[in-house]
This record gives structure tokens, C-alpha cells and sequence, in this order.
């Protein structure tokens, strides 16, 4: 499309949206602000993933800190300092891939899926109080498992090759270094040799941004009553599985379909018992200027003590993004929401539209 | 700043070519590297080899060739932007004819845990005949 074009389509485009009046305005506005939350929200209402650390999804208030732990006798001496006598601390979080040495030597790893998987697995654990001011405390132990994963770099043999060759080349270059020079002088060398493997890190990241994953997680959780860790004390709370399979769309694409469910102990009726929810993501960024995101998901909410409550909902969202120099910002347009509820008179479905400078599906997803 | 440690590692004589592997057992980690030689007073000859996950072994040459010479290993355990620290051991082998006559970790951070940074190592070793 010509210059001229483009800004007559632009311009067209804003005076049926009725926003042309505003565009002088609208980096400043607050409603457009607002109009971008709204069309932020029905991209961002639900995850379609595993999450990091599923442990941590079951805690009433997620860590501000977590302690990397390597080996699993690192991970059981971290654990045993969380009980002070016999109550549990709280506030306290730690991941750890317990498997890590299942990976083995490069090559063992690069011709085995199940080593890959081992090694990438994730363990976490962290508690926290059930809630403000209780001294009730919320243990969550879960499990990470990347099983697929073609964007793995560490499983990529000629990439690997390519930032070995890369970082001899740029060592050579450097010249010998004094047989007796002080460690600093080889730290200071690999600095200036890491700089020549970035742009192909770079490369390979844009390149695998929407490799095929395949992940599953499962995370429990138990309530210690005022953290005493007694039988009698104890009661489960709550648990989740978690699934996501994400698979490219030629080069500019990526489909997510994910799933999980999570159970809840409830010790009354109204209190909803599990929640699971199915659902399938599309994003596509055919170029810098353009990105689109669609996704649909069917939310099942049971209530076990109470059946009549029991609710099945929708939730839909469409974002498109269009960056238009002329602007200097992006146009939003969205559409989404979820269907009737049980409460609801009808669907909660909206259209919005918004410009702006932070642009919401980011491409540092790619 | 104490003096940097110098390997002498002493293997029974005998014929055939020498050369150097660098391996990573524990973990699964790539390696980079350029193996430095040196004259008997230690002024650098040049790159010896060079080291990749692919061509991890660099000929040196037979034990006469090599008696005086200094070699010193300029490498890197190359990170792939782990969410949480991974373990890494290097280890370093003299080999001929496929036999592993001398390992050793380095001692200049040859052990470690690597993350989003690349982490160099250096070994610094002179080989000589075992009396």
C-alpha cells in the first residue's frame, strides 16, 4: 500500500472507530488507558500454559524470592530448615531440576528424549500463610515436566557447534595469552569472545520462538493448622494438573492447546470444589507491524457439596494489532469475554478498540 | 597473587601420537575452547587446536615432540540461558591411541554451575615421561 494510501486507510479506519477526534490526545489519555487494560484482559484472562513453578499456583500469596537448589541433598537440607521445632516457616520458596544429572554428556543427551525431559524437569515447594493474619500455613509441593521441547538449544547439535566455532574463532583472534596470566585475564577474554555468539543466539531464539513443547505439571498442597506439622494437624487443600502442546503455524505462528483442573477442599457449599478448563490459543505476527491473537477455552466450575451450583461458562477473545507510523502507536482492536454464568442475564461480550504505545501481544514472545 | 598452578602430568613412555579431549560426563554442557602452546620458556608457538562439542580431541603429537613445550587450555562452558543454575564439571584427558592416560578437572573453575553467562576455565599442564 502507497504512503498515501495507508493513510487514507488510517484515517478512514479511526473515523469509523470514532476515534480521529481523540488522536490528538491519545497518548495522554487516560481512557484510551483504560481501553487498553480491557483489551489486555481478554488476551490475558486465561493462561495457556504450565506454569514456571506449579507449586507456587497454589499458594495463597505467590514467593517474592525463590532459592535455586542443585542437587536433590541440597534440596532435602533446604526443606528440613523450613521447620522450626515443630512448626513450618512461611514465606519460603525453592525450585530444583532433581534429574539434572540424568542429562549426561551432550551427545547422550541431544539422542535421548526421555534424558532431555529428565533433565529439564522442575521441582518446587513453598508455603505461606492460608491467609492475612492466620497463622495457619499453606505447604504446595509440585512437578515441571518439559517432555517435548524442539526449541531446547542444549538439544540442538549444529547450533552448539556453530557457538564453539564461533567462540574459538574469536578467542584466536585475541591472540596467546601469557602461559602465567592471572584467571581475570581469561574472564576478561570470554566476555569479549561471548559478544560474537549473541547475534546467533539472537538468531536461534527468533527461529524456535514457536518450536513444538509439550508440558505437563502437577502441584498438591496441605494446610498445617498454626504450622504444626502433626497428623492430626494436617489436611489436603488443594491440588492441580496442568497441561499445555504448543506447535508452530508455518514461521509466524504458534497454537497452544492447554489444559488443566485444580481441586479444592471446601468445608462449605457455596465454596466451588474443582475448576477445569479446556481451551486453545492462536497467535500469528506476519510482520513487525502486525499481530493477531484469537483463543477460545469452555470453563467447567463444580461444586461438589452443592451441585445445583455447578456452572459450565465460555471464554472467547480476538486482538488484533496494527502499528501505524503515522500514529506512532499501535490500534488495538479486540472482541471477547465470557459467555452467560449462572448469575449472568446474558454474555459478557464486548467490542474495544484502543491506540497505544506499549503494544500488548509483545514480540518478545517470538 | 599467588603464582597460577602448572600440571606436570607424567605418562609411561611409549609410541604414538598424544592429543587432549575436554568432556563434560556429568552434565550436558557444550564446550569451546583453544588449546595455547608454549616453548620451554614459555613464549608463546600458537593455537595448538581448537575444541567443539563435535571435535572435542586436539593431537599434539608424539611425547619426544612435546617434552619442553607448555600447552595451556583457554575454555568455556557455553551457557543455554537455564531458568535455574545447572552443575558443570570439566574434564580434561590425555589420551593415546584412545587410551585415557592421565584425567583431571581443571583447578581454575573446572567445576561450577553455570546459568545465563558463559564460564571460562583454564588448564595449564606440561607433559612429561613417567621415570
Amino acid at each position: 500500500m502507497s504512503p498515501a494510501g495507508r493513510t487514507c486507510a488510517v484515517a478512514c479506519l479511526l473515523s469509523l472507530l470514532g476515534a480521529l477526534p481523540a488522536t490528538k490526545s491519545w497518548a495522554q489519555s487516560d481512557q484510551e488507558k483504560v481501553k487498553r487494560e480491557a483489551i489486555g484482559k481478554l488476551i490475558s484472562a486465561v493462561d495457556y500454559g504450565v506454569p514456571e513453578s506449579p507449586a507456587f499456583e497454589l499458594l495463597p500469596e505467590q514467593p517474592s524470592e525463590v532459592t535455586n537448589v542443585i542437587t536433590p541433598k541440597d534440596f532435602k537440607s533446604a526443606l528440613s530448615a523450613w521447620h522450626d521445632g515443630s512448626k513450618l516457616r512461611t514465606g519460603l520458596a525453592l525450585d530444583s531440576r532433581p534429574l539434572v544429572k540424568s542429562g549426561r554428556s551432550l551427545k547422550e543427551y541431544q539422542s535421548s528424549w526421555w534424558r532431555q525431559a529428565a533433565f529439564r524437569t522442575v521441582l518446587s515447594a513453598g508455603t505461606s500463610a492460608a491467609m492475612q493474619g492466620s497463622t495457619d500455613v499453606v505447604f504446595a509441593g509440585g512437578i515441571r515436566i518439559p517432555l517435548i521441547d524442539k526449541g531446547d538449544p542444549r538439544a540442538d547439535a549444529k547450533y552448539n557447534e556453530r557457538l564453539a566455532t564461533l567462540y574459538d574463532s574469536a578467542l584466536a583472534k585475541l591472540g596467546p595469552p601469557p602461559l602465567r596470566a592471572p584467571f581475570d585475564t581469561f574472564v576478561a577474554r570470554a566476555a569479549k569472545a561471548s559478544v560474537a555468539l549473541e547475534p546467533v543466539r539472537e538468531e536461534f531464539r527468533r527461529s524456535h520462538w514457536n518450536a513444538l513443547k509439550l508440558e505437563l505439571g502437577l502441584a498438591a498442597s496441605l494446610q498445617a493448622s498454626s504450622g504444626i506439622v502433626r497428623r492430626d494437624s494436617i489436611q489436603a487443600d488443594r491440588a492441580g494438573l496442568w497441561g499445555a502442546l504448543a506447535v508452530p503455524v508455518v514461521r509466524v505462528g504458534q497454537l497452544t492447546i492447554a489444559g488443566k483442573t485444580a481441586w479444592t477442599r471446601s468445608d462449605t457449599s457455596i465454596a466451588e470444589t474443582n475448576r477445569s478448563l479446556l481451551g486453545a490459543r492462536l497467535r500469528l505476527y506476519p510482520s513487525e507491524q502486525l499481530s493477531f491473537s484469537a483463543e477460545f477455552a469452555r470453563v467447567w466450575s463444580d461444586h461438589s457439596r452443592d451441585t445445583s451450583r455447578n456452572d459450565r461458562w465460555n471464554h472467547l477473545g480476538a486482538v488484533f494489532e496494527w502499528y501505524v507510523p503515522e500514529l506512532k502507536g499501535w490500534l488495538g482492536l479486540g472482541y471477547g469475554g465470557d459467555t452467560k454464568r449462572r448469575d449472568d442475564t446474558g454474555d459478557k461480550l464486548s467490542l474495544s478498540y484502543a491506540i497505544y504505545h506499549q503494544r500488548l501481544l509483545e514480540s518478545s514472545e517470538k | 597473587m599467588p603464582d597460577p598452578v602448572i600440571a606436570t602430568v607424567e605418562i609411561p613412555p611409549g609410541p604414538g601420537s598424544l592429543s587432549v579431549e575436554l568432556s563434560s560426563p556429568l552434565t550436558p554442557q557444550a564446550l569451546a575452547g583453544v588449546l595455547w602452546r608454549y616453548s620451554a620458556d614459555e613464549t608463546p608457538e600458537g593455537q595448538a587446536g581448537a575444541f567443539t562439542p563435535a571435535l572435542n580431541s586436539v593431537p599434539i603429537g608424539a611425547l619426544s615432540s612435546i617434552r619442553n613445550k607448555f600447552f595451556l587450555i583457554e575454555g568455556t562452558v557455553l551457557h543455554h540461558n537455564d531458568p535455574q543454575p545447572v552443575p558443570y564439571q570439566v574434564v580434561v584427558s590425555i589420551v593415546r591411541d584412545g587410551h585415557a592416560l592421565h584425567t583431571e578437572v581443571p583447578p581454575e573453575q573446572g567445576t561450577g554451575q553455570i546459568k545465563d553467562q558463559n564460564m571460562p576455565f583454564v588448564y595449564r599442564f606440561q607433559i612429561k615421561e613417567a621415570v
